[in-house]
């Protein structure tokens, strides 16, 4: 839209005589939050954590005439309770950071469900503004909504909107001003608690008067406490002291039924407004929706559908992203590595210096960076089933095997992504509520085989198994998945006996907005990014030393005196020293198994694979594969899980489990490969 | 028998019933009721294949429910809802 203007938030200064507002921006999930708070702020997005928590916060600016709008994109959630981390944090950052407008952004296909949200925004000080997106689907539902009765109803601003389509943004920002400036009314009409318990919050206000801490309202907490808000208890249980504590607490054993009159009160409120406000068809068409879940979420058909939508994900993967990919590698990283080399020789620098830019910063961290366009072509094909509705479905069907291994149908779609990269898949466990449950598929998602050990098997497993190379790729790719099904069932039995609730919306399908998905496709991308830039560089950097020192080649180096050190070890899975050092590589990025071969076996004359063909045999060959397959996570993947568990002993257990579980499972196929010959 | 109470989880296809109970925490009530589902809601099952999670439609929008959640949320078809 006119009027916004992208630019990255560190620049983002007010001009003189402009006015800074401070706007939040609230909704359930998929009433298209995402894509409003994208018009408003374009790239000036800044995307990071709230404080001390794993969960994303976006803000981002907007200039509109002569206002900055900052805009800050609270967590989607369904209501405000202390029920998730979520819920606590877009509560907490109205209440305590005050802003100046709060935009409530809600479907007007699923108008009475997603107006709770707001019934509760309006129980806090900041004054509200009703965005009602995607009119344009309410109407091919057969729904007649009048923005203006609803306005006249909640004595609230109401802007009608299709997002999508970029109509009523600008409506909704000069809506904002508007409210914050005082030049449009605002009184608020707010719901109020059913009949029956009435009295009962009017004894609590009374009793709670001068009490409640601030910047706590009043009645807010009353209700709150009515509703046995877990965090708002403790909060007035520490201000009261254990007499007065004693007085309320009585009162509210009383009414624990209050939670509905609450609820209920609520959805009345909202039933008045919709009954004066919308018209609607009396029995709805049968919609798109629907028609298309009959096959999507069918017991066989949405299995179906869902081995061909993921099957589509890699076959788009495989055929636009590999040769781009390819490309990078051969063509432009080489020409780089052979451009620099060549500026070295030109002023003669030390082989150090030589060894430390070619071999260690860009044969490390630049052949990860060369696997970008593979993981951009995933995440878009993911991000397009995402944002049309899919794949919410896909978590569906595969519900019921998840809970196999004590997971349900939300896990699936982490694990899922880790076919690209585990980094993102560990990252999008934000999905789960459950704080179990999550850590569980954080622990599992390595053992999804991603493009890097993908490529690892593309290269090694022609070499020493020629023919039926395709087979045994399939093979460990199945091993994989077939351990991962295998220790999700142990570690369940043992640590994680929990049922774990399984409850999901799924949104209505509606056509991929490009500007959406390219947004996501390129904050994924740039984290990996990111890591590349950092972690993987310095490791790189680090083992790229270890294989240099102390004589300059690698065979004499600190890094083959560790391999040597490591034989008897590899010995019993038919792995030399050579491979037990091309395995510690594989930690920096997977596909260096292969790159760190090449330099142990020396291959300058003849190619690496007629090399390690002579030299490894067969079963020796598969224990390595199947070794890498399972190896602990790459550097970035542990950083991340670190970073999302929080805890250095889950990091480290999970480092433990891999080595023992690839180990293990090396050992087991070599020796019964060698018995069996 | 049409106004026996029932769990979610044991009625069939395309049926439409009404919410009368919501059993567990005040964590499950909350966030069902934030959903839609609680007493007096009208819900109609969109597919309940006998095994694994449900999917039902309430107030416009489509929620799928794991067995264990459905089990807890106790429904009265809608014929038997006008007999007190």
């Amino acid at each position: 839209m006119q009027g916004c203007h992208d630019s990255p938030e560190a620049m983002v200064k007010p001009k003189a005589g402009e006015k800074i507002l401070k706007v939040a921006l609230a909704g359930q999930p998929n009433v298209g939050k995402s894509t409003v708070f994208n018009i408003l702020t374009g790239l000036s997005q800044h995307v990071g954590n709230w404080p001390g928590k794993t969960v994303e916060k976006k803000s981002g600016y907007c200039r509109y005439g002569n206002h900055l709008l900052h805009i800050v994109d609270l967590p989607g959630t369904y209501s405000l309770t202390a029920n998730s981390v979520e819920e606590r944090i877009a509560r907490d950052y109205i209440i305590k950071e005050k802003p100046d407008v709060v935009i409530a952004l809600v479907d007007a296909a699923i108008l009475e469900r997603s107006l709770y949200l707001l019934a509760e925004l309006l129980l806090l000080p900041s004054p509200v503004v009703l965005g009602l997106n995607m009119m344009d689907v309410a109407e091919q539902h057969g729904y007649k909504i009048d923005p203006q009765k609803i306005q006249a109803i909640l004595g609230i601003p109401v802007v009608p909107m299709v997002a999508s389509k970029n109509q009523g943004v600008r409506e909704l920002v000069e809506t904002v001003i508007g409210v914050a400036e005082g030049s449009i009314p605002y009184s608020p009409k707010r719901p109020e608690i059913k009949e029956a318990h009435r009295p009962v919050l009017e004894k609590l206000q009374e009793l709670l008067n001068g009490l409640v801490p601030e910047p706590y309202p009043l009645e807010w907490v009353s209700i709150k406490l009515l509703e046995g808000d877990a965090e708002v208890t403790e909060l007035v249980k520490a201000k009261l002291g254990s007499e007065k504590w004693e007085e309320i607490s009585a009162l509210l054993k009383g009414h624990e039924d209050a939670i509905l009159d609450i609820a209920g009160g609520r959805y009345e409120w909202i039933g008045k407004l919709v009954k004066s406000a919308v018209e609607r068809p009396g029995i709805g068409p049968v919609t798109l929706t629907e028609r298309l879940d009959r096959i999507a979420t069918h017991p066989f058909w949405g299995l179906i559908t869902m081995a061909l939508a993921l099957g589509l994900v890699f076959w788009f993967t495989y055929t636009l992203g590999s040769p781009i990919q390819r490309w990078l590698e051969e063509v432009v990283l080489a020409s780089v590595i052979s451009f620099v080399s060549s500026w070295l020789e030109s002023w003669k620098a030390p082989a150090l210096i030589e060894g430390l830019l070619i071999d260690g910063v860009l044969g490390g961290a630049g052949t990860v960076i060369s696997f970008f366009p593979i993981l951009a072509v995933f995440f878009a094909a993911f991000g397009f089933l995402e944002d049309i509705g899919y794949v919410a479905r896909a978590a569906y069907v595969m519900d019921r095997f998840m809970h196999w291994l004590g997971l349900h149908g939300k896990s699936f779609l982490p694990l899922f992504m880790g076919f690209g990269c585990n980094v993102p898949a560990v990252l999008g466990t934000r999905i789960i509520e459950d704080m179990k449950a999550r850590l569980l598929t954080i622990i599992l998602a390595s053992f999804v085989p991603c493009t890097a050990r993908m490529a690892v098997l593309a290269f090694l497993t022609p070499v020493f198994f020629g023919r039926n190379a395709f087979l045994v790729s399939w093979g460990l790719i199945l091993l994989n998945l077939l351990i991962l099904a295998l220790v999700g069932k142990v570690m369940n039995a043992f640590f994680f006996k929990e049922h774990v609730p399984f409850i999901m919306e799924l949104p209505l399908y509606h056509l991929p907005n490009f500007r959406t998905i390219g947004l996501t496709v390129w904050h994924r991308t740039a984290s990996f990014l990111r890591k590349a830039g950092t972690v993987i560089l310095a490791v790189s950097v680090a083992v790229w030393f270890l294989s240099y020192f102390p004589t300059g080649s690698a065979e004499n180096s600190l890094l083959s005196k560790i391999g040597n050190l490591l034989e008897p070890i590899g010995r019993v899975a038919g792995l030399d020293s050579r491979m037990m050092v091309a395995l510690i590589t594989s930690f920096v990025a997977k596909e260096n198994a292969v790159a760190t071969l090449g330099v142990l076996y020396g291959a300058e004359e003849e190619t690496l694979a007629s090399v390690l063909e002579r030299e490894i045999s067969p079963e020796s060959g598969l224990s390595f594969l199947v070794i890498v397959m399972l190896f602990i996570p790459c550097v970035a993947t542990i950083s991340v899980i670190r970073q999302e568990t929080g805890s250095w002993r889950w990091t480290l257990a999970t480092i433990g489990l891999y080595l023992f579980v690839s180990f293990l499972a090396g050992v087991a196929v070599y020796q019964v490969l060698s018995l069996l010959k | 028998m049409a106004c026996l109470i029932r769990p979610m989880s044991e009625i069939a296809d395309g049926k439409r019933v009404i919410v009368k109970e919501v059993s567990g925490g005040k964590g499950f009530v909350t966030r069902m009721a934030a959903l839609g589902v609680l007493p007096g809601t009208e819900i109609e099952m969109v597919r309940n294949t006998g095994r694994g999670p449900i999917i039902i439609k309430v107030k416009g929008s489509f929620l799928a429910l794991g067995r264990g959640e459905a089990a807890r949320v106790l429904v009265q078809e809608e014929n038997g809802a006008r007999v007190p």
